[in-house]
């Protein structure tokens, strides 16, 4: 069985994937890239893609921008646009980022409604 | 009502952290294979891999009012197949809570023997939580340990 820290790293993704499917906008397809924990193809168009990066966390929102801001830099490199799941595993809570182009340093509070108007927000092109 | 969502809900649910740290290891099957949403399993004490299928139902349709019984609806033909498997087999049923997902309850039925009819409804006695999670490693252990696959397995015929 899994150790305390890489079960706290496994529930998070499970957490962010219950999220996910329950926007009903995309599909989930794990990937083999060590950049990201899965990807996400929008499900009204198969040619858009967001990565997914999760991490299990009960950082503060500032503690998150600050422990996190050479990660977040470094995905910006990205082609697609990536989301970040901070999820404290505990109470199923947490926070969402939406890295593309620049580090907004918003962070928003995980609900469906909320992870649903981040996706659709996504200017791709 | 998303079959994705509960699967990967009662994935998390299985999986989650006890008092005796987490119990079952799991995969979400999913689409990938028609009967079995999740694959689950064990370690014993002496390292022998157990292991127990489950199928996800789930509903937005809340309980009976009389038995207080959660209204999801799985065919014969599914609990038949699910039934067949020569291994513990159950059905989890969710109750998709509409305002916070993923604080939806759930619960947890043995599926066993030959079916004559669907179920409309199913019993809401045990809640998939880490109390129950235990009574099920005991039990998917108890099975394994009566069956002893292990010593058939080096006893079969094989050609390979």
């Amino acid at each position: 069985m899994r150790n305390r820290a890489d079960y706290s790293g496994w529930i998070a993704e499970q957490i962010a994937k219950v999220y996910l499917f329950e926007t009903n906008l995309v599909e989930i397809y794990e990937t083999q890239d060590k950049d990201f924990d899965f990807l996400c193809i929008l499900k009204n168009d198969f040619q858009k893609s967001i990565a997914v990066e999760v991490k299990s966390s009960q950082y503060s929102k500032s503690e998150i921008l600050r422990k996190y801001k050479p990660l977040r830099q470094n995905l910006l490199q990205s082609k697609i646009p990536v989301i970040m799941f901070y999820i404290n595993y505990i109470d199923k809570t947490g926070y969402i980022e939406v890295l593309h182009r620049e580090l907004k340093n918003k962070l928003t509070v995980l609900t469906t409604q909320n992870l649903i108007l981040e996706i659709q927000s996504i200017n791709f092109t | 009502m998303r079959g994705d969502f509960a699967e990967s809900f009662a994935n998390t649910l299985i999986g989650q952290w006890t008092i005796n740290g987490q119990i079952f290891e799991t995969v979400a099957i999913g689409g990938k294979w028609p009967t079995i949403d999740i694959y689950a399993e064990i370690s014993s004490p002496n390292d022998q891999k157990m292991f127990c299928f489950f199928q996800v139902k789930s509903t937005e349709l809340g309980y009976t009012s009389r038995g207080h019984r959660l209204r999801v609806q799985t065919p014969l033909d599914k609990l038949n197949k699910l039934s067949k498997f020569n291994a513990p087999t159950y059905l989890i049923g969710v109750d998709y809570n509409m305002v916070n997902p993923p604080l939806s309850a759930a619960y947890i039925k043995t599926i066993r023997g030959t079916y004559t009819r669907g179920i409309a409804s199913m019993e809401t006695t045990f809640r998939l939580n880490t109390t129950n999670l235990q009574l099920l490693r005991d039990e998917v252990e108890a099975f394994w340990t009566t069956v002893d696959p292990l010593t058939e397995k080096e006893l079969y015929v094989t050609f390979f």
